[in-house]
C-alpha cells in the first residue's frame, strides 16, 4: 500500500473498519434471518390452517364387521317390530312380533334378559322414536298404548355390587363389561361402575277402535304428542279400515318442573283407500301437520291434518315409478325429510315445500311423476334427492342417525350403504351378509349399528368422519330441508339435534368482497385525493398540521369505530336518509361553485387569499351539508312519493305513488351523467373556449366559465333526468340490484366508518410516494409553462404510481380482514346481494362470531378454520396480483 | 381486577335494578331456605356461558363474595352454546344455559369424561318478543304463527304468507308501509336455540335478521328503530321497548309475559346451569356453597331483582337433589 498524503495531512485508510464489517456481517444475518423467519411463519400459518381443515374430507370409516353367534337368534328370529342398541354399544335389544322384548349383549350374543311386555298375539304395531324413549303400541282389541322402553345408566360405588360382580369387575379391564342382573356393569375410569340395564314400563292404553290396530306412529311436535293409528272396525262385510288421531297438549308446570300430558278425544281422519290392503307404511311430520300413508303398491295419500276440523288428502298419487314396489320408507331426525327405498334398489329423499316458493324458483326439481294436488294444498312433496340410483336388489331397511343426516340403507343382496342425505354423498359401503337386510339401526352415538342381515345379527362400528362438510356442501348450492330450490346458506347451528347444519361458505365470501367493494369504493378516491391535494396543493405549513391529524385517525380502534356506526350513526342516518343520500351530490357541488367563485375574485385579492384557500374550503363544506338538509325533504317529495325508505321497499303491487323508479334511477345515474358530460366539456367545448378567450381579461374568461358551468349542470342534470324517464318507462327498475329495502345496519353505514380505518392508511403511504417524487421533475415542469394541476396529473402522480398502488393494495388488505367494524355495524345477515342498504356478514366477522360455541375438533370448528383458510388465500392472491403490478408501475417510473 | 370486576358488577346492578317488572309484585317461595355461612370457603368461581343468565351469574357470585370475601369470580356470557366447550375443556366450572343441552354436546361431554353433565333450574325466564316502544303492536299483540312468518323463511307455523312490513302484521295507518327489521342473537345463543325450537316451529331464521352478540344489543337495537322488533330474555326489558302480548295460535287469547301468566305464556322456560359432577360424589364446597346460595331466599331475591322469576321451594329440591345436596 503507498502512501499518499491527502491534502488534511492525514493518511486515508483504504480498509473497511473492522467494526463496520462486523455490524455489516450482523445486520446481513439478522435480516436474513428475519426475512426467512417472516416467510416460515407465514407458511406455518397455512400450514396449520390446512393441517386443521384437511379432515373434513377424509372419507369415513367402517369396521369390525362381526356377527355375534348368539343361541337364541340361530332359531326362527322372524322379523323383529324394533331393534335397539344402548349408546355405549354393549347391549342390544329387540321387540319380538309376539310382544316380548330380547335384551343381549353386542359382543357375544348371549341372552341378557326377557322381558315378555305382551301376551302372544296381543301386540299388532308399534312405533318408536329416533330420540327419546317414548314408544307407542297398538294392541289387537283396537287400543293403543304408551310405553317408556330404553337402557339406563346408573352409575354406583364398587362395593354396592354384588361380591361375584365385583371380583370379576375388578379383574376385568376398564370398559370391559360383566354381566350383572338383567344388564352389564362397566368399570368407569373414576373407579365407579355404570350399571346399565333396560328399564320398560306400559303406560295407559287408550281404545280407538274396534278390531286390532294396524299400523300407529307417533311424534312429539312443540305442543305436544300425536299419535295417528289406523284400525279396523269390524263391520257388517269383514271389516274397514278408519285412520285416528289422538292430539296431546303438554304443559310445563313451572312450580313442580313436572310436564303433564293431557290427550283429547280421539278423532277421526277421512282414510283414502288408494289401494288394496293395510297400507305398510305411517308416517306423520315434525310438526303434526300432514300424515303419510304409503302401499307397498307404490302409491302415496298425504292428508293435511294441520287442522282437525278442516282435514283434507293434500296429495296422493304413485310415489315409485310404474312396475317398481315401495319397499321401505321413513323420516330422518327431525321428521322432515322423507327417504324411500323401491324395489329396484333406487334411494331417494325428498320434503315439503311451499308451493309458491317452487313456483318462484321455476319449479327447478322433478316431482315425483305421478302425484297429483289439491287446489287447498299449501305445499307440494318433493323428490329433491338421489341417495342410491336403481340397482338390481331391491331396497329393504332404512336406518336414520339420530344425531345427525346420516342415513343407512340395506338392500335385499345384503349391501349396507351409509350416505349423508344432505348432500347426497355416499360415505361407505359394506357387505357383511349374503342374505336380505331386514332390519337396521343405527347406534345412538351414531358410531355404530346393528344389522339383522341373512338372519343374522350384525354389528359394526364406524366413524362418519366429518360428513356434513364435502365440497358440495361448502361451496356449491345445496338443496336444503324446505327450501325452495337449491341454494347457498349459512347457518351453522341450531338448539336442537334435528337441525340441518348448513355450511355454505358462499354468502360469507360474498359479504367479505360486498364489504371491501363497499368500503374502498368510499375510502379509496378520498384518501388518494386528499394525499394529492396535500402534497401538490397545500403550503408545506398547512400541510404539517393535516398529515399528522389524518394519521390520527388510524390510531382510533376499530372497534371502538364500530361502536360508534353501530349504536349512534346507524340510527341517526336512518332517521335522514334522504339528506345523506344528498350529501353525496351537494358536497362536490358545492366545492365546484366555491371553485367558479374563486374565479371570479378580482386577480390582486385572490393572490392576496391564496393562503387563505383552505379555510374557505372549510366554510363551503358546511355549505354543501347545510344544502343537502335543505334538499332532502323537497328530494324525497318530489321523486320517491315522500318516503324514501317506503319507496326503496316497494315490491310491484304496493302502493302506486312509489312504483316509478325514475327517481331512484336519477339519483343513481347523475354521477355517471357529470362524468359523460365533464368528457364532452373536455373534448369539444374547452379547447374552443381557451382559443377564444386567449385575449380575454381574466374576469371576463372567469364569468364565461362560470356560465359554461351553470350550462353543464343543467346538461348534466338533465341527461340523468332523460335517462331515467327512458329506463323507467322501459320497465327497468334499480330496486332489487343496487338498492332495495333500507335496513338499519347497511353497507352504506360500513362503508363509511370502514372509509375511517382504510382512509389513513391509504392517505400515508400514498402521501409519502407524492412527496418523494424528485422536486426537479415537479419544476422542469413548471418552469415549462403547466400549472400545478398539469403538473400534478401528468408528471407526478404517474410517477409515484407504483406507491399510490401499493397504498390502494395495503387499503384494501385491511378492508378485506377487517373483523370489529363489520361485526358491529354490518348486522351479521348472510345474505346475498349487492344492496347498499342492506347487512353482510363477512368471514373474519363470522370467525368472530361463531369460534367460542364451536366444540374443538367438531366440524362446525374445523369449517371455522376452512373459513379462516379461505380468507389467507383471498389476501394472499390480492397481494401476490398487486405485487406484480407494482413492480410494473415501478420499473416504468425508473425509466424516467 | 377484583376492584373493576366490582365496579362493573355494581354497574350491572344498577342497571338492572331500575327498569324490570314490577319487582314488589313476585314473591320469593317463604319455603326456601335462608342461607348460612359455613367455614373455609374460597377459590375461583368461573362461568362460562348463556348470555340471558350473565347478569344473574356475577349478582350471584357477587352475593357469594360479600359472605366469602377470599372468593374470587369470572363470568363470561358469549352465548350459551360456548358453555359445554368450556365444561369440557374444564376451562368453566359453571356452564349457564338457556336452553337444555343437545344430545351432542352431552356426548362430547360423556366422552371425555364417562358420565352425562347436570343441570339445576335456577330461575325461569319468559322469552319476550319486544318491539319499538311506540309500536302499537304491542297492545294489539301477535300469534306464534305471526312471529314466526315475521323472523321465518321456513313458516313451519302454517302462517298463510310473509310478513315483512308491520301492514303485514295486521297494523294500519302510517305503521302499515313501515318495513319490519329484524333483531335477533348469535347461534352461539341458547335464546336463538329456544325461539327457533318454540316460535320458528324449528324454522330457518331470515337471512335478514340481524344477529347482535348480546342481548343488550337487541333491545338497543329495536330501541332505536322504530320498525325493529328482536326477542330477549325478559330480564332486559328497558324503558325503549315494549314486550309484545303472544297468543299460542290463532284465534286464542294473547298473553303478556308478565309474573302472573307464567303458565299460560307460550315462550316461558327455565334458566338452567350446567356442572361436571362426578355421579355419588361430593360437590366441592365452593360449588356447592354458590348453589345453596342461588336456591336460597337471599338467592332467589337476586332473581327477581334482575327481572326474571323465582323457582318453588320443588324446584329448588329437585335441582339441588340432582347435585347431591339435601335443602334444609
Amino acid at each position: 500500500m503507498t502512501e499518499r498524503a491527502s491534502f488534511t495531512g492525514r493518511a486515508r485508510r483504504r480498509q473497511t473498519r473492522r467494526g463496520v464489517v462486523v455490524a455489516d456481517r450482523a445486520a446481513r444475518a439478522l435480516i436474513t434471518v428475519g426475512g426467512i423467519g417472516t416467510i416460515l411463519a407465514v407458511l406455518g400459518v397455512a400450514f396449520f390452517l390446512v393441517w386443521v381443515v384437511a379432515p373434513l374430507f377424509l372419507p369415513a370409516k367402517v369396521r369390525d364387521v362381526e356377527a355375534p353367534t348368539a343361541a337364541w337368534a340361530d332359531g326362527p328370529l322372524g322379523e323383529p317390530l324394533h331393534l335397539g342398541v344402548d349408546e355405549y354399544r354393549i347391549l342390544g335389544w329387540t321387540l319380538t312380533a309376539a310382544g316380548t322384548i330380547e335384551v343381549f349383549r353386542l359382543d357375544d350374543g348371549s341372552r341378557r334378559a326377557e322381558i315378555e311386555l305382551f301376551a302372544d298375539g296381543a301386540l299388532t304395531a308399534a312405533s318408536f322414536l329416533l330420540q327419546g324413549d317414548q314408544a307407542v303400541f297398538g294392541l289387537a282389541d283396537g287400543s293403543v298404548q304408551t310405553a317408556t322402553i330404553g337402557f339406563a345408566s346408573s352409575i354406583v360405588e364398587l362395593a354396592d355390587l354384588p361380591p361375584d360382580v365385583r371380583r370379576r369387575l375388578e379383574a376385568a379391564s376398564a370398559g370391559a363389561a360383566v354381566d350383572h342382573g338383567a344388564g352389564v356393569a362397566q368399570r368407569t375410569p373414576t373407579g365407579q361402575a355404570r350399571v346399565t340395564e333396560l328399564a320398560a314400563e306400559l303406560g295407559e292404553a287408550t281404545p280407538v277402535a274396534g278390531g286390532p290396530v294396524r299400523r300407529v306412529r307417533h311424534v312429539v311436535t312443540t305442543n305436544g304428542p300425536l299419535i295417528v293409528a289406523l284400525a279396523e272396525e269390524p263391520a257388517a262385510d269383514g271389516h274397514e279400515l278408519r285412520l285416528l288421531a289422538l292430539v296431546g297438549e303438554e304443559r310445563s308446570n313451572f312450580l313442580t318442573g313436572r310436564r303433564s300430558v293431557v290427550f283429547d278425544a280421539p278423532a277421526e281422519l277421512p282414510f283414502p283407500r288408494l289401494a288394496p290392503g293395510v297400507p305398510r307404511f305411517l308416517e306423520l311430520t315434525g310438526n303434526g301437520s300432514d300424515v303419510l300413508l304409503g302401499w307397498e303398491s307404490g302409491e302415496l295419500a298425504r292428508l293435511r291434518v294441520a287442522r282437525l276440523d278442516d282435514v283434507f288428502v293434500a296429495e296422493q298419487g304413485r310415489l315409485v315409478a310404474g312396475g317398481t314396489r315401495l319397499t321401505a320408507m321413513a323420516f330422518l331426525l327431525g321428521n322432515r325429510t322423507l327417504v324411500w327405498g323401491d324395489s329396484r334398489g333406487a334411494v331417494h329423499a325428498g320434503f315439503l315445500i311451499r308451493r309458491e316458493d317452487y313456483a318462484a324458483a321455476g319449479e327447478p326439481g322433478q316431482r315425483p311423476a305421478g302425484m297429483t294436488q289439491d287446489p287447498r294444498a299449501t305445499d307440494l312433496l318433493v323428490d329433491a334427492k338421489t341417495l342410491a340410483p336403481a340397482g338390481e336388489a331391491a331396497v329393504t331397511a332404512l336406518a336414520p342417525s339420530a344425531r345427525s343426516r346420516l342415513l343407512f340403507a340395506g338392500f335385499a343382496d345384503g349391501r349396507i350403504r351409509l350416505s349423508n342425505v344432505t348432500n347426497e354423498a355416499l360415505l361407505a359401503e359394506v357387505r357383511p351378509a349374503e342374505g336380505p337386510v331386514a332390519s337396521l339401526v343405527t347406534a345412538p352415538k351414531e358410531d355404530g349399528l346393528l344389522a339383522l342381515a341373512g338372519g343374522r345379527l350384525v354389528s359394526a362400528a364406524f366413524d362418519p368422519g366429518y360428513p356434513e362438510a364435502s365440497f358440495k356442501a361448502l361451496f356449491l348450492p345445496v338443496w336444503y330441508e324446505g327450501y325452495g330450490e337449491p341454494l347457498h346458506v349459512w347457518q351453522s347451528s341450531g338448539g336442537t339435534d334435528d337441525f340441518e347444519p348448513k355450511l355454505g361458505l358462499y354468502p360469507l365470501i360474498f359479504g367479505t368482497l360486498k364489504a371491501t367493494v363497499y368500503s374502498m369504493l368510499f375510502g379509496a378516491p378520498l384518501a388518494l385525493l386528499a394525499a394529492v391535494f396535500t402534497s401538490e396543493f397545500l403550503h408545506p405549513r398547512t400541510r404539517a398540521l393535516v398529515k399528522p391529524a389524518i394519521e390520527l385517525m388510524a390510531s382510533l380502534p376499530s372497534v371502538v369505530l364500530g361502536f360508534l356506526a353501530a349504536l349512534v350513526i346507524a340510527p341517526f342516518v336512518e332517521d335522514l336518509v334522504p339528506a345523506v343520500l344528498m350529501l353525496f351530490f351537494t358536497v362536490p357541488l358545492a366545492f365546484l361553485v366555491g371553485a367558479h367563485l374563486w374565479q371570479l375574485l378580482p386577480a390582486e385579492r385572490a393572490i392576496r387569499l391564496q393562503r387563505r384557500r383552505f379555510a374557505f374550503i372549510g366554510v363551503v363544506a358546511p355549505l354543501g351539508v347545510g344544502l343537502a338538509v335543505v334538499l332532502g325533504p323537497l328530494v324525497e317529495r318530489r321523486l320517491f312519493g315522500g318516503d324514501v325508505r317506503a319507496w326503496l321497499a316497494w315490491e310491484p303491487g304496493g302502493e302506486e305513488r312509489f312504483a316509478s323508479a325514475a327517481g331512484g334511477w336519477l339519483l343513481l345515474l347523475l354521477p355517471l351523467a357529470a362524468l359523460a358530460v365533464a368528457w364532452a366539456n373536455g373534448r369539444f367545448v374547452s379547447p374552443r373556449l381557451r382559443e377564444r378567450g386567449a385575449d380575454w381579461d381574466r374576469r371576463r374568461f372567469a364569468a364565461t366559465d362560470a356560465v359554461r358551468f351553470v350550462l353543464c349542470l343543467a346538461a348534466g342534470v338533465a341527461l340523468a333526468a332523460a335517462l331515467a324517464g327512458l329506463l323507467d318507462a322501459l320497465g327497468f327498475d334499480p330496486r332489487g340490484g343496487l338498492v332495495d329495502t333500507y335496513v338499519q345496519r347497511n353497507a352504506l353505514i360500513v362503508g363509511f366508518v370502514m372509509g375511517f380505518a382504510v382512509i389513513p392508511i391509504i392517505y400515508t403511504i400514498s402521501e409519502d410516494a407524492l412527496s418523494t417524487v424528485p422536486e426537479h421533475l415537479r419544476s422542469a415542469s413548471l418552469g415549462a409553462g403547466a400549472t400545478q394541476w398539469q403538473t400534478a396529473v401528468r408528471i407526478v402522480i404517474p410517477t409515484a404510481m407504483s406507491g399510490l398502488f401499493s397504498a390502494l393494495m395495503v387499503g384494501l388488505g385491511r378492508a378485506v380482514g377487517e373483523t370489529m367494524i363489520v361485526l358491529m355495524a354490518a348486522g351479521n345477515t348472510p345474505v346475498m346481494d349487492w344492496n347498499v342498504f342492506e347487512g353482510f356478514r363477512t368471514l373474519s366477522a363470522n370467525i368472530a362470531v361463531e369460534m367460542p360455541e364451536a366444540v374443538k375438533g367438531s366440524t362446525h370448528y374445523r369449517t371455522l378454520f376452512l373459513a379462516a383458510l379461505v380468507l389467507f388465500v383471498m389476501t394472499f392472491l390480492v397481494n401476490t396480483v398487486a405485487e406484480a403490478v407494482r413492480l410494473r408501475f415501478r420499473k416504468r417510473a425508473y425509466q424516467l | 381486577m377484583r376492584k373493576i370486576t366490582k365496579t362493573i358488577a355494581t354497574a350491572l346492578g344498577l342497571c338492572c335494578a331500575l327498569p324490570p317488572l314490577a319487582a314488589q309484585q313476585v314473591a320469593v317461595d317463604p319455603r326456601l331456605p335462608v342461607y348460612k355461612p359455613v367455614q373455609g370457603v374460597s377459590g375461583t368461581i368461573k362461568s362460562v356461558g348463556s348470555d340471558t343468565l350473565n347478569n344473574l351469574m356475577t349478582l350471584w357470585a357477587e352475593k357469594l363474595k360479600e359472605v366469602y370475601p377470599n372468593v374470587t369470580v369470572e363470568v363470561e356470557g358469549k352465548g350459551s352454546s360456548t358453555a359445554p366447550p368450556a365444561l369440557i375443556a374444564g376451562t368453566a366450572s359453571f356452564g349457564p344455559m338457556s336452553r337444555p343441552m343437545k344430545e351432542t354436546e352431552a356426548d362430547e361431554f360423556a366422552r371425555r369424561f364417562g358420565y352425562p353433565p347436570v343441570a339445576v333450574q335456577a330461575a325461569i325466564d319468559m322469552l319476550a318478543v319486544y318491539v319499538h316502544k311506540d309500536n302499537p303492536i304491542a297492545r294489539q299483540g301477535l300469534t306464534l304463527p305471526q312471529v314466526d312468518a315475521i323472523f321465518s323463511t321456513n313458516r313451519n307455523g302454517g302462517y298463510e304468507r310473509d310478513v315483512t312490513t308491520w301492514g303485514d302484521a295486521g297494523l294500519d295507518g302510517p305503521w302499515a308501509r313501515l318495513s319490519i327489521s329484524l333483531y335477533g342473537r348469535n347461534s352461539a345463543s341458547g335464546t336463538y336455540g329456544f325461539f327457533k325450537e318454540n316460535a320458528l316451529f324449528k324454522g330457518d331464521y331470515k337471512d335478514s335478521v340481524k344477529e347482535q352478540p348480546g342481548s343488550s344489543s337487541v333491545v338497543q337495537g329495536v330501541g332505536s328503530d322504530r320498525g325493529g322488533i328482536g326477542y330477549s330474555g325478559i330480564g332486559y326489558q328497558t324503558a325503549d321497548i315494549a314486550a309484545v302480548p303472544l297468543a299460542r295460535r290463532a284465534g286464542a287469547a294473547t298473553v303478556a309475559p308478565t309474573p302472573a301468566t307464567v303458565a299460560e305464556y307460550p315462550l316461558a322456560r327455565f334458566l338452567l346451569i350446567y356442572l361436571n359432577r362426578a355421579p355419588g360424589k361430593e360437590l366441592d364446597p365452593l360449588r356447592r356453597e354458590l348453589l345453596k346460595l342461588i336456591f336460597s331466599r337471599a338467592g332467589q331475591e337476586v332473581v327477581v331483582k334482575d327481572g326474571y322469576l323465582p323457582v318453588s321451594y320443588e324446584i329448588a329440591e329437585q335441582s339441588l337433589a340432582a347435585v347431591g345436596i339435601a335443602i334444609e
